[in-house]
């Protein structure tokens, strides 16, 4: 699946550098990156791979809880 | 024969200054001013009660030196009547006892230097803080202590850090909240969590006795 992540916050703190990636437009995968100074020149690819797959990862659980609801189950004890 | 009415001028003068200032009954009047002022007294004593006290501490201006109502109000909502914390939620971050409920909550995919955080919980006194996933690269591999500030638990998407030092992820603020050790090397690894994962000696997420 296709993500759009977008960089919408930046900041230092403790000497160290941050960006708040979000995911598809939705403030709730707002999620804080941070990289060492020395990095920053590097870009932020990893972290937006990072950001795209957790929220993917929390689409899918979503679509099998969805599923859950209801599942009954013979165990034998 | 000359009469001599001065004593009724002064009676007049003095029934000028008195009407507003005494009823018919000789009660000082609700409306009467004193010098210097603009309000009646009715205003002035409004807030006193009948034996001269103040009625109630919302009728105090202004705080006093030391902020004695502000931090009045603070001791009602953070303490219990026996002067003990009401909950863990009123201590600072770094005096809080949390275990992480998840295993591990930190990663490395071996093939960069970034550790990856994911959505965790921390378990407190008061109830589940939950912190969004995150990551932080600190651009070598090592042993790496993970933190964040959270001076009020709000949890959600926190700024996630990285030291060498697991002192300063420990306890190097009030506000530190500390997710675990990971050591990355090279190799897919794990780490933080209630059990540190792959990392060696048990780094989990709670504070304590996994000192470095």
């Amino acid at each position: 699946m296709k993500h759009t992540t977008e960089i919408v916050e930046t900041k230092e703190a403790n000497g160290q550098f941050a960006v708040k990636i979000r995911c598809c437009d939705d403030p709730n995968t707002d999620e804080w990156h941070t990289v060492a100074a020395q990095l920053v020149e590097r870009g932020f690819d990893a972290q937006h791979r990072l950001a795209a797959t957790h929220h993917d990862a929390l689409l899918l659980a979503r679509k099998v809880m969805d599923t859950v609801k209801g599942q009954k189950k013979e165990n034998e004890v | 024969m000359v009469r001599d009415f001065s004593w009724l001028k002064w009676l007049q003068n003095l029934q000028i200054k008195t009407a507003d200032a005494l009823t018919l009954i000789g009660q000082i009047a609700a409306s009467a001013v004193i010098q210097g002022r603009t309000e009646g007294i009715g205003t002035t004593v409004g807030n006193l009660t009948s034996t001269g006290e103040l009625n109630t501490t919302d009728s105090i201006a202004a705080d006093g030196t030391g902020s004695p109502l502000a931090g009045g109000v603070r001791a009602f909502i953070g303490m219990e009547s026996s002067g003990r914390l009401a909950s863990s939620f009123y201590l600072q971050p770094v005096d809080a006892s949390m275990v992480p409920t998840a295993d591990t909550s930190l990663s490395n995919n071996g093939a960069d230097t970034v550790i990856s955080i994911s959505s965790n919980t921390m378990r407190l006194g008061f109830g589940d803080v939950i912190y969004s996933a995150g990551s932080v690269d600190p651009g070598l591999t090592g042993t790496y202590y993970v933190y964040a500030d959270d001076p009020t638990f709000s949890g959600g998407a926190v700024t996630y850090h990285a030291t060498l030092d697991g002192t300063v992820a420990k306890t190097g603020a009030t506000t530190r909240v500390f997710f675990g050790a990971i050591t990355t090397s090279g190799a897919p690894t794990t780490g933080g969590g209630s059990t540190g994962g792959t990392t060696d000696g048990g780094n989990g997420g709670s504070r304590g006795a996994n000192l470095p």
